[in-house]
């Protein structure tokens, strides 16, 4: 984390755009089905406009920071002490999401393509995927989100036009069925989890063109909001509201069940390859920024090391939840609170600093 | 650095040997039709067409002249539950796991779809190998039944059903029904489930008079929530499909004097309009049906736009009759398999969904119904050849 490498803004937008959506958007349509029924579409809309003011906090922070990588700048920002202190906290809340991350990618293996398939086998090679692109470094991880990026879309885009004779706008009627209440209650389930973004704050010290950051921010949202509403209104219209709350994964069952007349069926790989992509490059991107702020926490200079630590503590951590639903549990709940100290209060604490005592870029 | 890249390269090699939970095809027992009963001890009883590979490759010739063995056989399993019943004794008794990728149709018996639909629609929505094409058919009586019946016009039994469903569908006398349309019909409010009924037919083959057995289609099963509530034939049926859907090729028989004409309607417009006052609900419904003149089947005067004109109302006629008779019917029944209710709760909030009590109102909520019948183009000929 000493030394930075460099990133360009369309990089940073993807890191971004793969890192926010990839906890919740198999498991959203449902949970936002059971609070908000027909309505949950405009929960997740609402909740990705009011997502972009939580990641636009990070940003600000991130803009406002001393130059020099997050380390040096939270060091130079806060002391040598308190830099030191903020930067474990934040590693230790990003550690937190990578055994979360691998049992949400297990899980969703085992239950949606792969039954019999033992969790651990799948997990060790999860790791060892994670591991080779993190030895390589951030500019790897970033060319990686790039190079799959058009893939990930044409997938994404088949899925989506596929459902479309599925669906009937008539399925998300009545409009506001419920009232308000329901749909401000159905973006707490969205707009918690733009915190993920906290990410830019070691990401954005590494931008080629730092003036393009709000740019790459801006688009970044509007693609994740794009993600949530998309998958959402397509499920609702596809399944109705009760259906849709009873299936774990509805975007995939979405995939399973578009068909090309009766020759071509089951499009759930296409979608698994979509969201397997964007787990693999966010719990890569976590994985290796953990390993640089614990490096420079303990003035480490190997961090691959670090990370090959942080992959086998994760193994056995990502056994802890005992069934399927309390996978959702951690997801919806802890997950959801770690989003928030990290992505909103963390900000929100050190953004007075950038003003008081930061060093104005 | 290379080194170790290379070490961790081969660490991975014995991953890739194959998928983990691959099962080879020579240990699958494939299943082409499944028919469900329920028996008056309570159990369910399971029939399944298994496919009999050694004779799938059997030109139709030479099995006909080695006595005709079909390409698949029938067999029954019986269990307290579906799942049992399939999974446990068909196993057991075959050696092989049956593998539902390749099912084609399941039949329904009467007994059992009385009040288990669904528990059958859970187990189908589990099951992970289930084509999302399955299509799923009501019997009158026993299922086993139907099961039996070899079809004469395909050696495949499943093909045969999944051929005629789609022809039948075409035609516009039965409606469709998957699993994923069953689901959404059973867990949207304000809508009922119908099913497809597929029957015993009379078929004369070679001249022996209707001596053979085949299977047809036609008409429906409809349920009120989980349960069968009554049949609608094969015209109430369509009466269904005008409000719902679009058959692909219906015809509509008009007598015009002595002639008959045979329209066909190649599109539908429709609208439903709910119109609430209070907790008192009023339906319209209008439909334009446009299509062209296929047959002019007797004599009479010359074809000209008065003609073309009277058809399409005497069209319209028909088809708002059929639309009035299956409403009537629904109401009767107290299923809205239509789907009104849907339409309902759609232009109104959950609050007053609840208080409209739709299962109570709907038998008699006035519906009114407008069809305007155009014939658009003459078909391929105008004029009506006569010999001179």
């Amino acid at each position: 984390m000493r030394t930075l490498e460099k990133i360009d803004p369309g990089q940073l937008m993807l890191l971004v755009m793969f890192t926010v959506p990839s906890t919740i958007q198999l498991t959203l349509p449902r949970m936002l089905a059971k609070v908000a029924q027909e309505s949950g579409w405009m929960s997740a809309l609402l909740g990705s406009v009011l997502g972009f003011f939580v990641l636009a906090l990070s940003a600000l922070v991130a803009l406002r920071l001393p130059p020099g990588p997050l380390p040096t700048a939270l060091e130079a920002l806060l002391g040598k002490f308190w830099g030191k202190a903020v930067c474990l906290f934040l590693a230790v809340c990003l550690f937190s999401y990578i055994p979360l991350m691998h049992r949400i990618f297990g899980t969703a293996i085992n239950v949606g393509m792969m039954p019999f398939t033992p969790l651990s086998v799948l997990l060790i090679i999860f790791s060892i995927n994670i591991f080779l692109l993190v030895y390589l470094g951030l500019e790897t991880i970033a060319r990686s989100a790039q190079a799959f990026f058009p893939v990930l879309l044409l997938f994404f885009l088949f899925v989506v036009i596929g459902a479309l004779p599925l669906m009937s706008l008539q399925r998300l009627k009545p409009f506001f069925g419920n009232g308000l209440w329901p749909i401000i209650q159905g973006t707490s389930l969205v707009t918690p989890y733009f915190g993920e973004g906290v990410i830019v704050l070691a990401l954005i010290p590494s931008l080629s063109d730092q003036k393009k950051a709000w740019r790459s921010i801006g688009l970044a949202s509007f693609f994740i909001g794009l993600v949530f509403t998309g998958v959402t209104v397509a499920s609702l219209a596809a399944f109705g509201a009760t259906w849709t709350a009873s299936v774990p994964y509805p975007v995939l069952r979405l995939a399973r069940n578009v068909a090309i007349g009766r020759f071509i069926h089951r499009f759930e790989p296409f979608f698994m390859a979509v969201w397997y992509i964007s787990v693999y490059i966010k719990t890569s991107l976590l994985v290796f920024l953990t390993g640089k702020l614990l490096a420079a926490v303990f003035n480490q200079e190997n961090y691959r090391l670090l990370c090959a630590i942080i992959l086998i503590l994760a193994f056995p951590l990502a056994f802890l939840p005992p069934d399927q639903l309390s996978v959702f549990h951690l997801q919806f709940g802890f997950a959801k609170v770690v989003s928030i100290v990290v992505g909103v209060v963390l900000p929100l604490v050190l953004l007075p600093f950038t003003f008081k005592g930061g060093v104005q870029k | 650095m290379r080194k170790s890249l290379l070490w961790l390269l081969l660490a991975v090699v014995p991953l890739l040997g194959g998928c983990w939970d691959a099962i080879e095809i020579e240990n699958l027992k494939f299943i082409m039709v499944m028919g469900i009963d329920r028996e008056p001890s309570g159990r369910v009883l399971v029939s399944l067409h298994a496919v009999n590979v050694e004779q799938l490759n059997v030109s139709t010739e030479s099995s006909s002249s080695s006595g005709g063995e079909l390409p698949y056989y029938l067999t029954t399993v019986r269990g307290r539950s579906l799942y049992e019943a399939f999974h446990n004794y068909f196993t057991r008794k075959h050696g092989r796991r049956g593998h539902f990728s390749h099912l084609q149709a399941i039949i329904l018996g009467e007994e059992f779809a009385k009040d288990s639909l669904p528990e059958c629609i859970d187990w189908l929505n589990r099951e992970r190998e289930l084509s999302v094409e399955t299509e799923i058919f009501l019997a009158r009586g026993r299922a086993y039944d139907l099961m039996k019946v070899k079809p004469i016009q395909e050696r495949v039994s499943g093909s045969f059903i999944e051929g005629l469903e789609t022809e039948t569908a075409n035609i516009g006398f039965v409606p469709t029904a998957t699993v994923p349309i069953l689901l959404t019909a059973f867990t949207t409010p304000g809508r009922e489930a119908i099913i497809p009924l597929l029957e015993k037919g009379k078929l004369d083959l070679l001249g022996q008079g209707e001596k053979n057995e085949t299977l047809q289609l036609g008409g429906a099963g409809v349920f009120r929530g989980s349960k069968f509530c009554g049949w609608l034939t094969p015209n109430e049926t369509r009466g269904y499909l005008w409000i719902t859907g679009k058959p692909r090729d219906p015809l509509v028989i008009v007598g015009m004097d002595e002639r008959k004409v045979a329209f066909d309607v190649q599109e539908i417009k429709r609208k439903i309009k709910p119109h609430i006052t209070g907790n008192k609900v009023r339906i319209s419904v209008e439909m334009e049906a446009r299509g062209e003149v296929a047959e002019i089947f007797g004599r009479g005067p010359h074809v000209d736009e008065a003609f073309f004109k009277e058809v399409g109302k005497r069209a319209a006629d028909e088809i708002k009759q059929e639309i009035k008779n299956t409403i009537a019917l629904a109401q009767r029944l107290g299923s809205d398999f239509i789907g009104f209710g849907e339409i309902v709760r759609g232009s109104t909030n959950n609050k007053k969904w609840k208080e409209l009590d739709w299962r109570t109102q709907f038998p008699q909520v006035p519906v009114e119904v407008k069809v305007k019948g155009l014939v658009r183009r003459s078909g391929v000929a105008v004029e009506q050849l006569k010999a001179w």
